[in-house]
């Protein structure tokens, strides 16, 4: 990208680059990924483990 | 302008790269580097220590020293030192790339202490051999309330310079002080930050409860449940590291050489999987610790 | 630059033998994302495990039943244990020894019983690299056929205090 180039404020933006650009969703997604698939899957694993019997 | 605008935007440009650095926040890049360092050279003091002991003509310390500067080498690499370098990299990315003031310069010297004073007590205790835990302080392994202390202490103060910095970028893209997208290290930066508020929010959820079990206010956290979330602060503190350095190389090389991205669209893209998918690497827990099912 | 502000739609997908090399790294991501698990599941590791709560207390109650009804020997102070073959085995991490030895038979399957009666234990099967947390409060079951005979020695991986490094055990297996 050149420098000197002047800002095209008709050129459309592609979907995806808005996405790159979205600070906040990818802090939101950032969050909510992690925090599903490791933290809460986790805990519900070892809230549900059984009591043990020892035969 | 009022005088306190003029203060917040004050700022010199720099004779090598031709960039504005902002007063205030090199202050604060400055200082976290310096920090980030000394706690590297703890660290690798530790180390050096360590393999020494281990090399069986020396063996220099004694098994209770051994353990104490395997906490030491432990907590200050993995935790003081990564993320006071990662802080000084987000007052610069977030300043002088986006050409803005920063958001606060009083919470800024308020989180600065936080983390100093935490990583100084920290270091103190263990040293003091009240804390020879190891980094992961798996309980029942207790060591002294003032290990946690520490800790949380920094972890505080880190993630309220990630709000800072968040803060910082908000106020930069409302005053329009750059124009099209963020740059590629800032970006970079903002990945850094966003995996270091996962790690520290997991940080603090695993080190408060235990710290008030050492405190004897509460009874103790379920081993399993400890283990989950001190590794959620674990492995995402390494990351924090990986998505900085990156973005230090993208620095370096435009700087020393005024190489550019190939393709900003590659090297964004890269950066969101590492935000979205990175922690899989912390999985494995999820898979092999007890108390989580595999069949 | 890496440090300007690219403006305009600067959205540009790979091309040519920039798409190979991308396309080759993420077919590898997902590779290595899918061995993770796989490996898990069907790489023969770990033993298949089911995992359960236990009060330490009730738990080491048990593993003493268990030595004075199977206790077959004694080797530097601890009992050697023989279990029945296709029952339950109980074996317990405690600051610093893993108690008490067992003797098994090849190729008969066991119920191995783990857990911890204090601190945080590593369980590491020496040379079958085959590694497992010990927590206490919770039981790991595991389902073991030996498939070879000889001594292996348990070490302790996890840092459990100043005896850590002497925490040892051993399992027999006999033909």
């Amino acid at each position: 990208m050149d420098k000197t180039n002047k800002p095209m404020e008709e050129e459309k933006i592609h979907p995806i680059q808005k996405f790159m650009d979205n600070i906040w969703l990818l802090l939101a997604l950032g969050l909510a990924i992690p925090i599903l698939s490791y933290t809460l899957w986790g805990l519900i694993e070892l809230l549900t483990v059984e009591q043990g019997i020892l035969p | 302008m009022s005088t306190e605008t003029i203060k917040a935007t004050a700022h010199r440009v720099c004779e090598t790269t031709g960039l504005s650095i902002f007063l205030r926040a090199q202050f604060f890049v400055k200082i976290n580097a310096v920090l980030a360092v000394i706690f590297l050279l703890v660290g690798g003091i530790a180390a050096i220590s360590l393999a020494l002991t281990r090399w069986s003509n020396v063996m220099l310390l004694s098994d209770v020293w051994y353990y104490r500067m395997l906490t030491l080498h432990g907590v200050n690499m993995l935790i003081f030192w990564i993320i006071f370098f990662e802080i000084a990299i987000l007052y610069f990315a977030s300043t002088t790339l986006l050409n803005t003031k920063m958001f606060s310069k009083n919470l800024a010297h308020v989180f600065l202490a936080l983390m100093v004073g935490g990583a100084l007590l920290t270091n103190y205790i263990i040293l003091d051999g009240r804390a020879d835990v190891l980094i992961t302080s798996y309980p029942p392994l207790e060591a002294h309330p003032i290990f946690y202390l520490g800790i949380i202490l920094f972890a505080v103060g880190a993630l309220n310079v990630c709000f800072n910095f968040f803060a910082t970028l908000y106020i930069a893209k409302k005053n329009k002080t750059y124009e099209g997208s963020m740059p590629l290290v800032t970006f970079g930066a903002t990945t850094a930050a966003i995996i270091a508020v996962v790690a520290l929010l997991h940080g603090a959820a695993a080190l408060v409860p235990t710290f008030f079990w050492s405190m004897g206010w509460m009874e103790m956290m379920d081993t399993g449940t400890y283990r989950l979330l001190w590794w959620g602060l674990g492995h995402h503190s390494q990351q924090i590291n990986v998505a900085a350095m990156v973005s230090v190389w993208y620095f370096v090389a435009t700087m020393s050489t005024g190489a550019k991205p190939l393709n900003e669209t590659v090297c964004r893209g890269a950066f969101i999987l590492y935000i979205l998918f990175i922690n899989l690497a912390a999985a494995h827990h999820l898979l092999v610790d007890p108390g989580l099912s595999s069949e | 630059m890496s440090i300007f502000h690219p403006k305009g739609n600067w959205f540009r997908p790979p091309t040519g033998s920039e798409r190979l090399w991308v396309g080759m790294a993420l077919a590898w991501c997902l590779v290595m994302s899918v061995t993770m698990p796989w490996w898990h599941f069907q790489g023969k590791q770990n033993a298949p495990q089911n995992t359960y709560e236990v009060d330490p207390g009730v738990f080491n109650d048990r593993v003493n039943e268990f030595v004075e009804t199977n206790q077959v020997g004694e080797m530097n102070n601890i009992p050697i244990v023989q279990p029945e073959p296709g029952g339950d085995a109980y074996l317990m991490g405690r600051i610093w020894q893993w108690y008490p030895i067992l003797k098994l038979k090849k190729d008969q399957t066991y119920r191995i019983h783990l857990s911890s009666i204090d601190l945080q234990h590593g369980f590491s099967l020496i040379p079958m690299n085959m590694n497992i947390h010990v927590l206490p409060g919770y039981d790991y079951v595991m389902t073991i056929t030996p498939t070879s005979t000889g001594e292996f020695s348990i070490i302790c991986n996890e840092f459990c205090g100043i005896g850590h490094h002497r925490m040892t055990g051993k399992i027999i297996v006999e033909a």
